[in-house]
């Protein structure tokens, strides 16, 4: 059964219609491949991004020679591409060189003239690498148009290009990293999740009954005082946040790694479950056990963006506590914006029909989009999508 | 209080149903804002569902004849970089391939193949003209010129090394040489091919309707399967558009694509003139399926972009996102089309002028001509059209989009 096949059986299975789906063929660009250094003490962790296309060029990934490339094929090739990149990527400090190592959990990942598998290694250098030489020389042999684009993670967005006539570049951190690492990884988490639309719409599809409760024949009333939304919303968010630092963890560290689709199909899922359940109760239990045990699928979510950012591997614990600090941070905001508004409005017909009702719709649609899109890997509505 | 199934009442209700469509309304507007731009899962890594996931499909299975000829000569060339042979039949084969595909990863391949060479002041004169098309498809225009000069030199009797060479002095504005170079071609190659030539030089220098009348006559004489046939095509409509017969350079930009659909420039040349003449549907359903070209892409998004179509949005991001990916490597071949996508579609002048200006000093086709001075006038720098005013006066050139905006710039100066 080919990929296209599946994708329509899949839609189908929805049950939905849509127009206009359809993603862009691929653009036709000169071979690049993408850096991402980040300094860690002694360490320099490079995330490094090389397509496909050239890696069959380069070491050969085709195995079956069909034209192509699944992930097992791509799996097989790993080794060989490691002795390949390691062959043509070299650091040193002073004259002195950093010897590297590989980190496990290759990705792959999509730039615009498509796939690229992403891989992760650590030089740890003799000495304090302030200043670095780099060299290199990936791919020049075979495609002297090809350039390589390394961004430093450093505060200041550089950027270095290699081409085959440049192919040693010097660089010196910017001093402001050193103490702002921390700071760096906090930032990010509160940027994510402010444009974690996902996690954002699941916290929100929770606390919106948060000042209401279900009288026995099911109608809303609001709560009495604002000490049992209070509570009631601090038992919810403190669930989400243990449940999802949990499962980042256990991502971050390398215990699990689960397929992307399949986690972020459940993410979607659990935002439509959670703004369903305001419609119609589909859970029995408390909402803190909902958000528990949906929040750990939200962890493995969150980890996608420490893989994203090139910080993942060895000594990245100060960044994940950072990293978690800011998505708490960001996720208080909300609640305290929050709070005061629901509370105000929580025996108003607006609040419980239009917000609680016409919002937990909204996001069930939202979230229902995501969950076809994400499942069978095809785009709805592009401005939708994330 | 009556009760209800609280989803059926939410629909039943009008009260609660209005407020669900304002939500709706507010919610989807909202996400749509917030989330503009962003494409599903671009840019971040991701760990596939499973080994038989298909990750990436090649562009040529490495079954392929063509994939298995070039794997055999670059096996030969490991074993003996300088074998001039396989290494000129590699650069050639990957040339072609780059040609057809528009993929520009080919002139890599072919560049690798001739690095031997790549420096050398005096190359085997194979070489020198695959390293002058390698070159030009580079924009280094005066580069290739010097290879093309020298294997005119050691190659009198090669068509292809005097049109190139033609092609590349009219793209630097130096129309008497390209002429000449032109002149050499009646006792080497077919008076289609002379005719085409001298064409291209005419049409830019004030004489496009007797190239074009001279055009058509040769290609009159050819019989409909020539292969040069489709290639005459398209320089007869574009330089027919010059002299200002649009309805004509049409019909014939629709024959010349009707025989080779691959065809990029003739492509993106009929799509120019639907969208001046306002039929951007017409032009969006000649582009639509072909945006892996990036010129035919932002020449879809522009078209998009005037009809209003949803579609359009994904397609300016994609554009926008492929200029910024070529920035990013230092490559300057795009000058033209990211003027024209940042004064057509993001309206900043300012920046389109300061592209068209760069453009200008590397080249000087009518096309560059025409985007020096949109952007001039729209950034309100009538005297920054100078360059391209001066041009259009030296040559005489009538193209209509031209000759307008140079009586309005010249007006306001």
């Amino acid at each position: 059964m080919n990929a296209r096949w599946r994708q329509l059986t899949c839609l189908a299975a929805f049950l939905a219609v849509w127009g206009g789906a359809g993603r862009l063929a691929r653009a036709h660009k000169p071979s690049d491949s993408y850096l991402t250094m980040s300094r860690r003490g002694v360490d320099v962790a490079v995330r490094w991004d090389i397509a496909v296309r050239d890696l069959e060029v380069a070491v050969g990934v085709d195995a079956n020679g069909d034209g192509s490339v699944t992930w097992g094929e791509l799996r097989h090739a790993i080794p060989a591409t490691r002795a390949y990149a390691a062959g043509h990527l070299a650091l040193s400090t002073s004259g002195r060189a950093c010897p590297s190592s590989f980190d496990e959990g290759e990705r792959v990942v999509s730039h615009s003239d498509g796939a690229y598998l992403s891989l992760s290694l650590v030089f740890h250098c003799p000495g304090d690498p302030d200043t670095l030489a780099v060299d290199y020389t990936l791919l020049f042999e075979l495609d002297p148009q090809h350039r390589g684009i390394a961004r430093l993670n450093d505060g200041t967005g550089r950027v270095l290009i290699f081409d085959a006539g440049r192919r040693r570049l010097d660089l010196t951190w910017s001093g402001a990293d050193r103490s702002g690492q921390l700071a760096a990884a906090v930032r990010s988490g509160v940027h994510h999740i402010w444009t974690g639309y996902d996690h954002l719409l699941f916290l929100l599809a929770l606390l919106l009954p948060a000042v209401l409760r279900r009288k026995p024949d099911g109608v809303w009333a609001g709560v009495d005082d604002l000490r049992t939304a209070g509570a009631d919303i601090a038992r919810v968010v403190t669930a989400f946040t243990v449940a999802h630092s949990i499962t980042l963890s256990l991502a971050a560290l390398g215990f699990v790694a689960l397929p992307s689709r399949l986690v972020e199909s459940l993410i979607a899922a659990s935002v439509l479950v959670a703004a369903v359940n305001n419609l119609v109760p589909l859970l029995r239990k408390d909402r803190w056990v909902a958000a528990f045990a949906l929040g750990l699928l939200h962890g493995f979510g969150f980890s996608a963006t420490l893989d994203d950012a090139g910080l993942t591997g060895t000594a990245l614990l100060k960044t994940l506590f950072g990293f978690n600090v800011g998505v708490e941070l960001g996720q208080m905001t909300m609640v305290v914006l929050f709070i005061p508004i629901a509370y105000a409005l929580r025996n108003r017909a607006l609040y419980r029909r239009g917000i609680l009702r016409g919002g937990s719709t909204v996001i069930a649609a939202v979230s229902l989009v995501w969950l076809i899109e994400r499942a069978c890997n095809v785009t709805v509505f592009g401005w939708l999508s994330r | 209080m009556h009760r209800l199934n609280p989803v059926a009442g939410m629909w039943l209700r009008p009260r609660a149903a209005s407020w669900a469509l304002v939500l709706l309304v507010v919610g989807g507007g909202v996400s749509f804002f917030a989330t503009r731009g962003r494409s599903h899962r671009d840019g971040r890594p991701f760990l596939p569902v499973s080994d038989s996931e298909v990750v990436e499909t090649l562009p040529r299975a490495a079954g392929d004849p063509r994939a298995q000829e070039a794997k055999r000569l670059r096996r030969q060339l490991a074993a003996d970089p300088r074998d001039v042979s396989a290494a000129t039949r590699l650069a050639r084969l990957e040339i072609e391939d780059a040609r057809s595909t528009s993929d520009p990863r080919h002139l890599g391949y072919a560049q690798a193949a001739l690095m031997p060479w790549w420096a050398d002041a005096e190359p085997p004169p194979a070489v020198l003209v695959l390293r002058a098309t390698i070159r030009q498809s580079r924009h280094d225009f005066p580069g290739a010129l010097v290879d093309l000069d020298a294997a005119a030199a050691v190659q009198p009797g090669n068509a292809q090394v005097w049109l190139t060479r033609a092609v590349v002095l009219s793209v630097l504005a130096r129309y008497d040489e390209a002429a000449q170079s032109c002149g050499v071609l009646p006792a080497l190659a077919s008076p289609l091919v002379y005719a085409v030539c001298q064409a291209g030089v005419k049409g830019v220098t004030g004489q496009a309707p007797q190239a074009a009348a001279t055009l058509s006559r040769a290609l009159v004489a050819v019989p409909q399967e020539d292969p040069t046939r489709p290639w005459a095509l398209s320089v007869l409509a574009e330089v027919t558009g010059w002299a200002g017969n649009l309805a004509e350079a049409e019909r014939l930009s629709r024959a010349a694509l009707a025989l080779e659909p691959d065809d990029s420039y003739t492509r993106a040349q009929l799509a120019d003139l639907l969208i001046d003449s306002g039929r951007d549907a017409e032009a969006s359903e000649l582009l639509r399926g072909r945006e892996q070209n990036d010129g035919l892409l932002l020449r879809l998004a522009i078209a998009e972009t005037h009809a209003g179509a949803s579609a359009g949005t994904a397609h300016v991001k994609e554009a926008g996102e492929r200029f910024a990916a070529a920035r990013l490597r230092g490559d300057r071949l795009h000058g033209r089309e990211e003027a024209r996508f940042e004064l057509v579609i993001k309206h900043d002048a300012a920046q389109a002028l300061s592209l068209a200006r760069a453009n200008w000093e590397v080249q000087h086709e009518p096309a560059d001509a025409l985007i020096l001075l949109q952007a001039a006038q729209a950034a309100r720098q009538p005297e920054a059209a100078a360059p391209a005013l001066a041009w259009a006066k030296a040559t005489g050139f009538q193209g209509p989009a031209v000759a307008t905006l140079a009586r309005q710039l010249a007006g306001s100066r």
